[in-house]
């Protein structure tokens, strides 16, 4: 584990140097085990897929070094690496349409994956995915599992609005945007259910280390409600 | 309430953010300058967590529809005195189109701004459609709610808070201070010398997620693949074209570029306060100096909490 400071206020804690389920779970650990005993001015704990970030108040968490307090508290907490607990994964299944109204990439990935659309469908849907990390738009989860016959960049140029609900695909990644926001992944899917709302109790659907499959809808209808 | 009559460039419901959301990928959010809006919310005798609006530009003319004691704290406005209370009676006018040199200022107002707290705040997420009014900067028709205040009857206001507690930013060149980022190592020399001597101007494009700045490109060689990490409010990220952004309030909770610098946070509300076309240098401190620099400011801030608390305790005093 390596600690840096981000600014005055935050801690960062790297935790390797590759994008794969391990290293996101013992991210997703160490979150949980700093969640289980909070240190007194400590606003955000935010696991992502191999760094871990603390930021803090520092009149909160008080004395003249509050950096140094904030990571002895981290460095102390991971000394109990056994006592750990696993955030456990629930596992969703979440309907999708990939009908042509849903999927605007679908016929063009296909193509470029040399598969039929209906194979990538096939292919995509039966996998079982893992929440590697909550992050860029609020409730959109970046998906790990996405098979390397499944794996196309990024488009050239990102879509500057996304339809909410859209499934896409982009390198390792597989998501879906929860709001309308900009986007440069290949939309394969669309599903009505709701990743984010702010007036719920639990504002976001899925969360770090939960499990995700998708089920082919025929119509986008038909995805509104989880099975 | 408060009718908006002319909504401005961009207005928006802000208080001091959102903290404890980033992990479900939801930005802290709230004022750009939370020195301004927590200056001008003490002038009124509100708390520190009371929502107040944030005008960008070209503010709003606004028309209130009851008596309300409002502060300004900011960039000046042409024809409103700033940094001291002002006692408006029922139907008064205040404009705030005419932001000196389009900059930002905060209004704050007896009681506070009432919208409903989302996520445990009132400040608006543009780019998520919640919180704030009805998720949205202002439009004219518009109609706030205020808070209940203290009842405050006469104008007890005969001062003003000093300037140096929201010095405008009004000379050309600005230095903003930063601590090394987490990438910093990345950067070969001579980009890290251009990060230190290097002049870099704001770009109009800039928003409440980034500071966009333009200046001799900072080169990175990726001596491998960057993953997408967390960021922090501050920290200068460098995408491939070498003109580096620095994130603001509204900024995405992971980033995916290396990160050369991160901006310290007493010098946050300052990057808030520059215009368009300005030009700022960054200088390098130590974690030392940083946090020193943000005992200081929090000290003075709390000293003038605590004289405005003193003068209002005299008022009406035989």
């Amino acid at each position: 584990m390596e600690y840096r400071h981000l600014g005055d206020c935050c801690v960062l804690v790297t935790m390797g140097e590759s994008i794969d389920e391990g290293t996101s779970q013992r991210v997703a650990r160490l979150a949980a085990a700093l969640r289980s005993r909070w240190l007194h001015g400590v606003l955000d704990i935010v696991p992502a897929f191999s760094a871990l970030a603390v930021h803090f108040d520092p009149t909160g968490v008080g004395g003249t070094d509050p950096m140094q307090r904030v990571t002895e508290w981290i460095a102390a907490t991971s000394m109990t690496e056994v006592s750990w607990v696993a955030e456990n994964g629930r596992t969703f299944t979440i309907p999708v349409c990939y009908g042509e109204e849903c999927a605007p990439d679908l016929i063009e990935v296909a193509l470029r994956l040399t598969m039929r659309p209906e194979d990538l469908v096939a292919r995509h849907s039966s996998i079982t995915y893992r929440v590697g990390a909550m992050g860029f738009s609020p409730g959109f989860a970046y998906m790990l599992g996405l098979p390397a016959d499944l794996q196309v960049p990024r488009r050239a140029t990102p879509r500057t609005r996304v339809p909410p609900g859209s499934v896409g695909i982009g390198g390792v990644f597989t998501g879906i945007y929860p709001s309308d926001t900009p986007g440069g992944w290949h939309l394969i899917g669309r599903t009505a259910c709701v990743l984010f709302d702010p007036a719920r109790q639990e504002p976001c659907l899925l969360r770090t280390g939960d499990l995700v499959r998708f089920l082919p809808r025929a119509t986008f209808k038909e995805t509104e409600r989880l099975p | 309430m408060i009718e908006v009559l002319r909504p401005g460039i961009l207005t928006t419901v802000q208080d001091l953010g959102r903290p404890g959301w980033r992990s479900s990928g939801v930005p802290v959010g709230g004022a750009l300058d939370t020195m301004a809006l927590r200056v001008a919310n003490a002038i009124v005798g509100n708390d520190d967590t009371a929502a107040g609006l944030e005008c960008t530009a070209r503010g709003p003319v606004l028309r209130f529809l009851a008596p309300a004691h409002v502060a300004l704290a900011g960039a000046a406005v042409d024809g409103v005195e700033m940094l001291r209370e002002l006692s408006l009676p029922a139907g008064a006018e205040l404009s705030l189109e005419n932001i000196q040199r389009a900059g930002r200022v905060y209004l704050a107002i007896a009681g506070g701004v009432e919208v409903p707290l989302v996520l445990g705040s009132r400040s608006t997420h543009l780019a998520g459609g919640f919180g704030g009014f009805e998720g949205r900067a202002l439009r004219a028709g518009d109609q706030v709610a205020v808070g209940p205040s203290g009842g405050v009857a006469e104008p007890r206001a005969k001062w003003s808070v000093s300037a140096s507690m929201v010095p405008d930013v009004l000379s050309d060149l600005q230095v903003i201070r930063v601590l090394a980022g987490p990438q910093y190592e990345w950067f070969a020399e001579a980009a890290q010398q251009g990060l230190w001597n290097e002049e870099f101007t704001v770009m109009s494009m800039s928003d409440r997620m980034g500071l966009r700045l333009s200046g001799e490109p900072i080169r990175c060689e990726m001596p491998r693949e960057m993953i997408s990490a967390p960021v922090a409010l501050g920290s200068l990220q460098v995408p491939p074209d070498g003109q580096p952004i620095v994130l603001l309030a509204d900024c995405q909770t992971l980033g995916g570029y290396p990160q050369i610098a991160t901006v310290i946070s007493a010098d946050i509300p300052r990057l808030a306060r520059l215009r368009p076309r300005q030009r700022i240098r960054f200088e390098q401190v130590s974690l030392v100096e940083a946090q020193y620099h943000r005992r200081v400011m929090d000290t003075a801030f709390a000293a003038l909490r605590a004289g405005l608390a003193e003068k209002m305790s005299h008022h009406g005093d035989p």
